[in-house]
């Protein structure tokens, strides 16, 4: 490969770079609107609506461009790795975006119903900046390909994913008690579901990241492991 | 973990050839470096590396091609198996070790003669004479060269006329026709087109069932197609030997990572 050819390839990469930068704000921004209309009821849910299919149309055009870049440039090595978890990287964008809109599409009825109390929607304000938090520690360590920010991103998942259960116990625990209004009290834990996959989407993209930069498939593995590949060189 | 799919132990492999702290001199030139690099049994293991790395030179202490040159030094071995000979050694006679292994070189260069005489020459040297068994050998590597279907109506005919993809598959037909233990490759497409280059990497791919082969290419697609192995060379050093796969997936080594993605240099 040409010096020049190199330079192209490179700058192809930046680009992708880029639009997965421009995602991450996006789907960030999603996130804490959602919560925003969940908890303070401020903003609209058209609007959120309307900036998911933004979401999706990025993600179209990022596949697309890795396509392209495959066929063009027929990489290897660790500019393969990275064409490929783009595209994952990606998608996972969409699918947090995704969760955002059923989180927007949820507080109507969960502020209609009134069975949340104030420590509740306080506990979701902070478990939707913490899943923020997660998603863009997750893109940082893309952006500036470092393993460590990814594996404590993997690691602070696992632990966010631990206090999801907990928010839903109180809630299941009344369910039982008092099956009176099981369909809004599901709603409640549908909310926390979604918070809790939007910070698993920040978590599984830092993994693609792992995959980058060590070529390692981490998808299944235990934190040990994980810890093991980044500190492998 | 890692595997795409798991790939035998590397133990468990049998070796056709073997180089052992291979070092070669051109006079007070050091061109190869210490090398060690096993030649797995009925596998295609490709040499890539920058320009003037070594790989020509490698290729060629196999059949003690720089023994036509004074001056010329070998150290270390290359052993072939199975009857573990040093290939190096004074005592083996280059004759005696160019009959068991074949070279294809990047220009297709076939004899000045015709087709047929282009296959049977290699074994009438070896002392062939009965027609019958001549013709069936010929035929035989002409078939396993994927050569006979175009050529079986004009086997009279002079190499010279044909194509640039089909004299070099006549090349490999010679080479196959004294049933080589270990095919040599330098750079053996170079010179063809895409199709044609197409038709012989689809060959080696094919042969690698009935012969272990080593092949010198400068290009890395072309290395990850139709190689097993791979190994990378730099000034006259082996830096990387692996499974294609990984070599061109995650390669362990920067250097090698910077040569396949084009960084280098
Ligand atoms: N006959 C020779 N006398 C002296 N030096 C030589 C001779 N042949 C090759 N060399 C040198 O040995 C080194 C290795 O050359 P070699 O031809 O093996 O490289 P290569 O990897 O095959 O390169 P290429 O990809 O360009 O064919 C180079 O520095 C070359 O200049
Ligand atoms: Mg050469």
């Amino acid at each position: 490969m040409s010096e020049y050819i190199r330079r192209q390839f490179d700058l192809d990469l930046l680009q992708l770079k880029a639009q997965i930068a421009q995602m991450g704000a996006l789907a960030e921004q999603q996130v804490s609107r959602a919560t925003a209309l969940l908890v303070r009821n401020e903003g609209n849910g058209k609007e959120i609506v309307q900036a998911d299919d933004r979401l999706d149309q990025l993600e179209i055009s990022i596949d697309d461009n890795c396509a392209h870049l495959i066929a063009k440039r027929q990489p290897a090595a660790t500019d393969l790795r990275t064409i490929l978890a783009v595209s994952k990287i990606a998608s996972e964008l969409e699918r947090a975006g995704d969760k955002a809109r059923k989180i927007a599409r949820l507080a109507r009825q969960v502020r209609a119903a009134q069975r949340a109390d104030e420590s509740w929607y306080q506990a979701m304000e902070q478990f939707s900046q913490e899943a923020c938090q997660l998603l863009r520690d997750a893109l940082e360590s893309y952006a500036n390909a470092d393993a460590e920010v990814a594996l404590e991103v993997i690691r602070k998942n696992r632990l966010l994913a631990r206090r999801a259960a907990e928010h839903n116990r109180a809630v299941i625990d009344r369910m039982v008690k008092d099956p009176s209004a099981v369909e809004a009290d599901l709603d409640l834990l549908n909310v926390v579901r979604a918070m809790d996959r939007i910070a698993d989407h920040g978590g599984d993209l830092a993994e693609h990241v792992i995959y980058i930069l060590k070529g390692a498939d981490v998808r299944h593995a235990s934190l040990d492991e994980i810890a093991k590949e980044v500190s492998d060189d | 973990m890692n595997a795409p799919e798991a790939k035998p132990d590397l133990d468990s492999l049998p070796i056709k050839a073997e180089a052992k702290q291979l070092n070669f001199y051109y006079g007070a030139k050091q061109a190869l470096k210490q090398i060690d690099l096993p030649i797995y049994d009925n596998k295609v293991t490709a040499l890539i590396g920058p320009s003037g790395c070594g790989k020509s030179t490698f290729l060629r202490c196999f059949n003690r091609m720089h023994d036509l040159y004074p001056g010329n030094r070998y150290e270390g071995e290359i052993r072939l198996y199975p009857d573990d000979v040093n290939l190096l050694a004074s005592a083996v006679d280059p004759i005696e070790v160019r009959m068991r292994l074949s070279m294809v070189f990047q220009k297709p260069n076939p004899f000045p003669k015709s087709i047929f005489e282009n296959v049977a020459y290699g074994l009438r040297v070896r002392g062939l004479k009965n027609r019958t068994e001549l013709e069936d050998r010929v035929e035989q590597a002409l078939r396993d060269a994927a050569l006979f279907g175009e050529v079986q109506d004009r086997l009279q005919d002079l190499a010279s006329n044909l194509s640039g993809g089909q004299q070099q598959r006549l090349c490999i037909a010679r080479a196959l026709a004294s049933e080589p233990e270990l095919l040599l490759f330098d750079e053996p497409t170079s010179a063809l087109d895409p199709i044609a280059t197409g038709s012989i990497e689809e060959l080696i791919h094919a042969l690698r069932d009935k012969v272990t082969i080593l092949i010198v290419t400068h290009n890395m697609q072309q290395a990850a197609r139709v190689s097993d192995f791979t190994a990378y060379m730099y000034l006259g050093e082996l830096i990387e030997f692996g499974w294609t796969d990984d070599v061109f997936f995650r390669p362990k080594q920067k250097q090698t990572e910077d040569y396949i993605t084009g960084r280098f240099g």
